[in-house]
């Protein structure tokens, strides 16, 4: 390389970042029984690396997701929240997760337009043969979430309470 | 004139139909509920009558319902009611609902042209000076000749979509600081009609067989503090339970202590459930609600 100033300078700044740790999100990932949390298994079982910054709650359909699960669960400390279910057309209950995308696509348009990052809110069909797209899934969601930064939205601040 | 047609129906409602009461407006605009041929004579309609009196219907028809003793279920009798236009709507979208039924109420209807807010020098609501809905779409009588309407506008909502995440943020903080939770917007709204509500904590149907241990373990989705992201949580989760509900009444923004732009958040809604589903609350008799319809064809574009 060229060695003049500016690239040295801008090496020290590299070096200075990577002292930091890095921003790692806490993702709340709500999986569907039958398509998703299989899928996740298979990528357990076929030894796929994926980012350990999410937490898995089984759920028996994404149908199940409720728009107050989401919130609540960006409102109690998670980065982000992501859904996931059967592909449409082939959820064990025939049309859980087609009402649930109802549902969700409309409280994402709402979050964002709260001024709140709509990639917070992650949605995704992973049927049960997906292990490599379930790993493909939690790897963009993270980045995502990590460009994002950590969820301040939700946290209180001293000027903000009024209750006393 | 209206004020004299609206007695006229009422007071033949009351006798032939045999309502229990009409309820409507009395001159200075507050509810009042006519019970007698000479409590009518007290009914008018004016700028002044800015409420919508829906959520007294649902409230009396359901303090009537229920079983006698031996199990059989109890007779409603009808009540009458007056209504604007925004006011049937959110009437027809109850009756889509099966929470009202159409033998049990009489409607008259107003064609409408705006109410004015007595709070801030009698000017007219926002949401009158251009409305989409100033004639009643369900009534068995009307009380005058239907009005023009316009066409429903979005140019608020879009502004605020132009703006940058930040300064959305920015915006809705500010205005959420101001909120109280006195949740006013949630017990006048005409299709909020839940006996315990998720949203407020102090909101428990209480049985005589309620246990102690059951009202302290109910779920707790928003927490009784009062602060932003409380607020907030509050507003956007009420927000859900609104989609392809909300008919835009203003009554939340109209009732609110602290004077929040309330209808910046419905319409918003509407404008969304509008775009992506062409689909609009309360615009026929019949219509199934939105979310308990489902479609293999919806939109999947904002799937991984």
């Amino acid at each position: 390389m060229s060695g003049n100033h500016a690239a040295e300078g801008a090496d020290a700044g590299l070096v200075s970042c990577e002292a930091e740790p890095r921003f790692e999100p806490k993702i709340v990932a709500f999986l569907c029984n039958w398509c998703s949390y299989a899928g996740a298994d298979l990528a357990g079982v076929s030894r796929l690396q994926y980012p350990p910054n999410i937490r898995i709650i089984r759920v028996m359909c994404s149908g199940r997701i409720s728009p107050m699960l989401v919130l609540r669960a960006l409102k109690d400390g998670a980065d982000g929240v992501l859904v996931s279910g059967c592909h449409p057309g082939d959820c064990h209950y025939l049309k859980g997760n087609l009402y649930t995308r109802r549902n969700l696509q409309l409280l994402r348009s709402m979050i964002d337009y709260f001024g709140i990052e709509g990639d917070r809110f992650q949605m995704s069909w992973v049927s049960a043969s997906e292990g490599g797209k379930f790993a493909d899934v939690v790897k963009t969601a993270v980045e995502k979430v990590r460009k994002l930064g950590p969820n301040m939205n939700f946290k209180v601040t001293d000027s903000q309470d009024r209750s006393e | 004139m209206s004020d004299e047609t609206i007695r006229a129906e009422a007071k033949k409602a009351l006798r032939d139909r045999g309502l229990k009461c009409v309820i409507g407006w009395s001159a200075d605009g507050t509810p009042f509920f006519a019970e007698t041929e000479e409590d009518i004579e007290k009914l008018s309609f004016n700028q002044l009558c800015a409420n919508n009196l829906v959520p007294y219907l649902t409230k009396e028809i359901r303090s009537q319902r229920g079983k006698t003793r031996d199990g059989k279920e109890k007779i409603v009798v009808p009540v009458g009611i007056v209504v604007k236009g925004c006011d049937s709507k959110a009437l027809l979208l109850l009756l889509n609902e099966n929470i009202l039924s159409r033998k049990e109420i009489f409607i008259i209807g107003i064609p409408c042209t705006g109410v004015a807010d007595r709070h801030a020098g009698g000017a007219l609501y926002k949401k009158c000076v251009k409305c989409a809905m100033r004639n009643p779409v369900v009534f068995d009588v009307l009380a005058s000749e239907k009005v023009q309407e316009d066409t429903r506008g979005y140019s608020e909502i879009e502004a605020i979509e132009k703006m940058t995440t930040e300064e959305r943020w920015k915006f809705w903080k500010e205005i959420f600081a101001d909120c109280i939770r006195c949740h006013a917007c949630k017990r006048s709204c005409p299709v909020c009609y839940c006996d315990e509500c998720m949203l407020d904590p102090t909101d428990i149907a209480i049985r005589p067989d309620t246990t102690a241990e059951e009202k302290a373990h109910r779920p707790r989705w928003v927490e009784r503090s009062v602060n932003v992201p409380e607020n907030l949580l509050y507003h956007l989760a009420r927000l859900p339970h609104l989609t392809g509900r909300c008919v835009d009444c203003g009554e939340c923004e109209r009732v609110c202590p602290q004077r929040l732009p309330l209808r910046l958040l419905t319409a918003k809604l509407e404008k969304d459930v509008k775009e992506i589903f062409n689909y609009e609350a309360a615009s026929e008799a019949g219509q199934k609600p939105l979310i308990a319809m489902s479609c293999l064809e919806d939109d999947n574009g904002f799937i991984m």
